[in-house]
């Protein structure tokens, strides 16, 4: 039901991230999404690719400063009804999400979502029949 | 009292009569030193007592004091005398490690009052004079020290303190204020704050004097200063080890500071062999106190560089002159009048696991003001983006209890510091004059 997240630091220099994207370059792996959250001095960039081990191994190897953690990967239909409904459950059963963002997968969205409790998260998943998108389905991409 | 001296004897005495005072209080000085914890078994190692101190070349014989003495005798291991007779003590800021302490006696105050006060006179300074003190006060000598000296003048003060530039401004003009103590940097920023309110300082004010000191300056800024405030503006040099200001001042010359060799016995060494070096060359400032009771020194290094401007002065005084300050023989940093080690800042760092070791510290001019950036490189990092801005928040708070500053703090990536030859480079300093 989670999938893995990169997160990197990126310092706010020019050409920092042409340097970054020319290592992932280098590790052949699809990206699934990408973001980054900025303040003036740096920003934090969050990845998901096709195959996170490899490209956490070659970013790491490059010097860069990396961790990897699990988020929720909820898939639903792209409508905005299906996306009121999955936070409106995840509110009732007092699950509280950090941040999310979104991409779009197989004609589905995919809401990526940090929560702090992932029980909770499993119960609401299995009552309400949610899809959630795994490691494999991103292989295949 | 009206005229040139504000103790005419005492500042235009003979050299020779100088010296031999000097001696006599030189020998009075071993004899109270002898009382302290840390001089006692030091002097009595050296085979040095009062009756071997015949002329100032003995002073030779006496091993020198550093920081790390005092640092390393915190809090009452200099102090001379019992502690009932200590009146005022003044620490040097830092939570991290031993502060530096300098216990005053009722008699050691009131000689440091008389040596401000001699300071003033002397730049015509007078009692219908106001005096306005900028300075931080509390463990800042440059509060008290000012203070004590304007009131012995008998100058009205105005115990202003640090900040608020629109209420300083406000006190300038409404209780006429006529001479300002100030950080250089900080008497700029008055002069812009003033010409934004449309004060024109030579036209609404009452200002004519304004002493400066507690950083290096160069003469520019001294004349830039001059000429935004309408003053004349006097270099004043001072360290809270050997008082506080009014250690040595500008006469009306404006070329040399005055150093008080009443109060002070002034070598200049070579700051590595640590031998006098010929007269009127560069090196460390060693001085020894010639008044101080609770608390006597003997040939401190100040690790302030400077040398001797050979030959008499205009002014009539005896008392040697010492050059506007070359910089330091150690790592000390001094920014907004406020003394900085970088090991401070290090100690508050290697306090977070998040970071690693390597870290930068620039100081720079922007507008008028100097600023501090503190770039330390991460060790680790999470997703989570609120910690990252919370570590910032908190390593600044740390910072800023420790170094009484608040410095602008990057986190940036690791290995992306400038090294110079493999070695780590610590400091920036790019101001001008550094």
């Amino acid at each position: 039901m989670t999938i893995k997240q990169i997160s990197l630091f990126l310092e706010n220099k020019f050409g920092r991230l042409s340097e970054l994207l020319a290592i992932l370059s280098k590790a052949d792996v699809h990206i699934v999404s990408a973001s980054i959250a900025d303040t003036s001095d740096y920003g934090l960039m969050r990845l998901i690719t096709s195959d996170q081990q490899k490209a956490y191994n070659v970013l790491k190897d490059n010097g860069v400063l990396v961790s990897m953690n699990e988020v929720v990967a909820i898939a639903i239909e792209p409508l905005a009804a299906d996306f009121a409904r999955v936070v409106e459950l995840f509110t009732r059963r007092g699950v509280s999400i950090e941040y999310m963002y979104c991409f779009n997968f197989q004609k589905k969205l995919v809401l990526v979502m940090r929560c702090n409790d992932l029980d909770a998260v499993r119960e609401v998943v299995r009552n309400n029949s949610l899809t959630f998108v795994s490691e494999t389905d991103l292989m295949k991409v | 009292m009206d005229g040139k001296y504000w103790e005419p004897e005492i500042e235009t005495m003979p050299r020779a009569e100088l010296e031999t005072l000097q001696v006599e209080r030189l020998r009075d000085t071993v004899t109270r030193a002898m009382a302290s914890p840390f001089y006692g078994p030091l002097l009595k190692e050296q085979g040095i007592a009062p009756d071997t101190i015949r002329s100032l070349d003995d002073l030779r014989r006496i091993p020198f004091t550093t920081k790390e003495d005092l640092r390393s005798h915190y809090p009452f291991g200099m102090c001379a005398v019992p502690l009932e007779k200590i009146v005022r003590v003044h620490s040097s800021s830092g939570t991290t490690g031993n502060p530096t302490v300098v216990c005053h006696t009722q008699a050691d105050l009131d000689a440091w009052a008389n040596q401000v006060a001699r300071c003033m006179y002397m730049v015509g300074l007078r009692n219908t004079d106001v005096i306005q003190n900028t300075s931080g006060y509390g463990m800042f000598t440059g509060g008290l020290g000012i203070q004590y000296g304007a009131e012995r003048l008998g100058a009205m003060t105005v115990p202003a303190a640090a900040g608020n530039s629109k209420r300083q401004i406000k006190f300038i003009t409404d209780f006429g204020s006529t001479a300002l103590h100030a950080i250089p940097s900080y008497a700029t920023r008055l002069a812009a704050v003033m010409h934004e309110e449309g004060i024109d300082p030579a036209r609404d004010t009452k200002l004519t004097t304004l002493i400066i000191g507690a950083e290096p300056h160069s003469e520019e800024q001294r004349r830039r200063i001059e000429e935004l405030l309408g003053v004349k503006a006097y270099n004043c040099f001072g360290m809270s080890e050997m008082n506080g200001p009014g250690v040595a001042f500008e006469c009306p010359e404006q070329n040399g500071l005055h150093i008080w060799e009443d109060y002070y016995i002034a070598e200049i060494v070579d700051p590595v062999t640590l031998e006098p070096v010929p007269d009127g060359e560069v090196g460390e400032l060693v001085l020894t106190t010639l008044r101080r009771e609770g608390m006597p020194l003997l040939r401190y290094r100040t690790r302030d560089l400077t040398r001797f401007l050979t030959g008499p002065c205009p002014c009539g005084r005896t008392h040697r002159r010492i050059d506007r300050f070359k910089g330091r023989s150690d790592d000390m940093m001094i920014v907004k009048g406020v003394n900085i080690f970088p090991v401070q800042i290090e100690k508050i760092l290697l306090g977070f696991p998040e970071l690693a070791s390597d870290y930068l510290i620039t100081i720079e001019t922007v507008g008028d003001n100097d600023e501090m950036t503190v770039e330390v490189e991460l060790a680790s990092i999470t997703d989570d983006y609120g910690r990252l801005t919370a570590l910032t928040k908190e390593i600044t708070r740390r910072l800023k209890d420790e170094i009484l500053l608040t410095p602008r703090v990057r986190l940036v990536a690791p290995g992306s510091l400038p090294k110079s030859d493999g070695k780590a480079v610590r400091v920036k300093d790019m101001r001008k004059n550094h």
